[in-house]
């Protein structure tokens, strides 16, 4: 008994892959049916009353944020810092503006640590998901509620 | 023996028999869904987080997001009504009572496990998917209900800018 390896009796082998084919055809299909390409993010927020750790210690300057409709955030500042200011989200320039007073009311001048969040009843929450998304850009904790 | 290598050899280049049966190249396509299959199983399997809101509901987009870590309580406010867990719970007329009755059933179920498994603490984190339209007034009260019974860190859900 001897093994031939020799080419003459050679013979071309061809995987049947279409069976293989069509089970991912079907698989693919199902999986990009069930895929979800949307990425969702997150805003952090606390309720009013739990806000313990921003309680503890005395803030300078105390922040009350209310959106208003067509894209308008009026800043509501009282302690060290008073007054009230007024930004347009919808010009680049306010929302510049805004950004600065932040940091200014973040600085150790001020000692801004936390965020309050309200509204007008009829804003919508596209409105307010566009305050607070310029709001978390400080990094303090965000209560939202009625203020 | 040189007379049969040539035979061969001219056998090899002449022209190929018409029998009528045709063989795509497949191959190729193989490699391709391979890769594809590969690339979305791995994709499904890094995201075990997936939170996805329902075919009623438009997320709005935001900037400065965080990753959602750990999973919590789904809340979603939709164009017609209030949904825990993805179960329908109310509309927006009168939501209140069965809203607060569903919420605390929740926090007895999560306390009920706490009890028993040591692992599991009471959870006071609730993730919220709202509609873009839906008013303030209504995310208030959805609020202070889920202050009421505990649930005081919230993650408002929306798509990444």
């Amino acid at each position: 008994m001897s093994a031939n390896f020799g080419s003459n009796n050679s013979q071309d082998v061809d995987i049947n892959i279409t069976p293989i084919i069509d089970c991912f055809t079907v698989l693919i299909t199902f999986l990009l049916a069930s895929a979800s390409f949307l990425s969702i993010g997150f805003f952090e927020v606390t309720t009013p009353g739990n806000a313990v750790d921003a309680a503890q210690t005395e803030p300078d300057t105390e922040l009350v944020v209310k959106v208003k409709a067509n894209q308008i955030a009026e800043f509501r500042e009282k302690g060290k810092k008073n007054g009230t200011l007024r930004f347009d989200l919808s010009k680049p320039e306010s929302v510049k503006s805004l950004e600065s007073e932040l940091d200014t009311l973040k600085s150790n001048e001020y000692k801004l640590n936390q965020i309050l969040v309200s509204a007008d009843d009829e804003v919508g929450f596209e409105s307010l998901s566009l305050v607070m998304g310029h709001l978390n850009r400080a990094n303090l904790p965000v209560v939202v509620g009625e203020f | 023996m040189m007379k049969s290598r040539r035979r061969r050899l001219f056998q090899k280049h002449k022209a190929p028999k018409e029998s009528g049966q045709m063989s795509l190249q497949i191959t190729s396509m193989a490699d391709i869904f391979t890769i594809l299959l590969v690339f979305l199983l791995k994709g499904i399997a890094s995201d075990a987080l997936t939170i996805s809101p329902s075919n009623g509901t438009r997320l709005p987009a935001g900037l400065n997001t965080t990753a959602l870590s750990e999973p919590a309580l789904q809340v979603e406010l939709s164009e017609k009504g209030i949904l825990i867990e993805k179960e329908f719970v109310a509309d927006y007329k009168g939501f209140e009572k069965p809203f607060d009755e569903r919420l605390s059933k929740e926090r007895e179920k999560q306390k009920l496990i706490a009890k028993s498994n040591d692992t599991v603490k009471d959870d006071a984190r609730a993730i919220l998917l709202s509609d873009r339209n839906v008013p303030f007034s209504t995310m208030k009260t959805v609020l202070r209900m889920l202050a009421k019974n505990g649930y005081s860190e919230v993650k408002f859900g929306v798509i990444k800018e």
